[in-house]
């Protein structure tokens, strides 16, 4: 069966494909629903970074560069940060991702963890240093240590139900 | 390469507050708003069952707490009527013009914007509602924000936490002027005090009214740390709990409106 140029299998495909970076878009959005986090100053509850780290290290091709730069622009754009900062910190997120997959990609669980740490603490300095630029002056660190922490805490729930979806579709892709 | 050189060209065009950035921004809001309010709602309602059983609970102790507040504000409205009497005989008498009346709209809060360098909120209401930039947010507590930007149904005003927030106060005790500013832990604290700066610990903060957007005597908060010449802040606002807050208009639209009739420009273009 054929619609709009595409099979159907072709169509699962893609949607399949596309999973992923809806899923972080949704996070995205409901991370900014009035939950009263505000008490957890600076920051909140927004783990995108984790998401792209997983996917980079375990199915790159689901979260493509394009993709990255669209999550960090729909991020800043809602006025989560300074324009810039949220694409520069995923960037960074995805290019240290990439560098450390070859190493960590069929490692264990605490290697995979520490090397969110690596990443994390690298995309929020560069967070940082974006931040920094477009506010005009030097900022305090704790922001970025607080993300970094906020990173490292939601990576395992995120991994596992990533790792859940991943099977899933790699049951599907096998029928 | 290209996407990071975006990533900065953007940095640094954001700087510039471009209309187009401005534009999409807004644009977005609006686009977002609907479906922000339709999910906020069962947050809502959680939030207000919650508090509920909360009240529910603690319902003896707050009845006894009420009854000790109710006889000391007994107290005190007869302080404030004789002084609202003197008050008004002391108007009359050298012939006092009152400031405007200031007008109110109440939005829902739909979203709240905490990444990790700014501190915002989205509110319900926009260009429908005669909302425009600077108008001051508050809640029955005290000050919360100002407005940022203006879309047609939504708008986003910047909490006083948020590290670009920077209002000119006054101590109401010493009368003497400041700065209230956000700090990337997301606090306030005072800057710009003359170096003889006479500030205590638990001095009220109330707006200055300087640069005129946001009215005189609102209060803000209390000092409630002082060390060396670092002076932090307590709202009075709790930030953690807004569903709903006040836009306050002391512009140009609350003068027009306490005009008389015959010198209201607004009956006369309708």
């Amino acid at each position: 069966m054929k619609f709009s140029g595409l099979t159907r299998s072709e169509a699962r495909r893609i949607a399949l494909l596309s999973t992923p970076v809806l899923i972080s878009i949704g996070i995205l959005f409901v991370s900014i629903l009035p939950w009263h986090f505000n008490a957890m100053a600076p920051g909140a509850l927004v783990p995108i970074l984790p998401a792209i780290y997983y996917w980079v290290l375990h199915h790159p091709r689901a979260m493509p560069l394009g993709a990255v730069f669209l999550l960090g622009l729909v991020s800043d754009v809602l006025g989560m940060d300074p324009l810039g900062v949220g694409i520069l910190t995923y960037l960074a997120a995805y290019g240290a991702g990439a560098l450390l997959r070859r190493h960590i990609r069929d490692g264990s669980l605490p290697l995979a963890y520490a090397g969110l740490a690596i990443v994390a603490v690298f995309s929020h300095a560069v967070g940082w240093l974006a931040a920094s630029v477009a506010l005009g002056r030097w900022i305090g660190l704790e922001p970025a240590l607080f993300l970094v922490g906020i990173d490292l805490m939601t990576y395992p729930f995120m991994a596992y139900v990533f790792a859940r979806a991943q099977r899933a579709w790699l049951v599907e892709r096998r029928a | 390469m290209f996407a990071i050189l975006a990533g900065c060209a953007l940095t640094v065009l954001g700087r510039s507050d471009l209309t187009f950035i401005r534009n999409s921004r807004l644009t977005m809001l609006d686009m977002l708003a609907p479906a922000l309010t339709s999910l906020s709602r069962p947050i809502e309602t959680f939030h207000r069952l919650s508090a509920s059983v909360s009240d529910y609970l603690s319902l003896r102790s707050a009845n006894e707490e009420l009854k000790r507040e109710n006889a000391l504000l007994q107290v005190w409205q007869k302080t404030a009527w004789q002084l609202k009497q003197e008050n008004d005989r002391l108007r009359a008498l050298a012939h006092f013009q009152p400031p405007p009346q200031a007008t109110f709209v109440t939005a829902p809060v739909i979203a709240e914007l905490a990444g990790g360098y700014t501190r915002a909120l989205i509110v319900l209401a926009g260009e429908d509602n005669r909302i425009t930039p600077n108008q001051a947010v508050v809640t029955e507590r005290g000050l919360v924000g100002r407005i940022l930007d203006v879309g047609e149904h939504a708008s986003r005003a910047l909490l006083l936490t948020d590290i670009n927030s920077h209002l000119p106060v006054v101590i109401e005790r010493s009368k003497q002027n400041a700065i209230l500013s956000g700090t990337s832990e997301g606090a306030t604290e005072l800057t710009l005090l003359s170096v003889d700066a006479d500030v205590r610990i638990d001095d009220r903060i109330v707006t200055s009214g300087a640069g005129g957007a946001i009215p005189p005597g609102l209060p803000v908060g209390r000092v409630a740390h002082v060390e060396g010449r670092k002076f932090d802040v307590a709202l009075y606002a709790d930030l953690d709990q807004l569903d709903y807050v006040q836009i306050v208009n002391y512009g140009v639209e609350a003068i027009l409106q306490d005009l008389p009739p015959s010198l209201s420009l607004r009956k006369n273009s309708q």
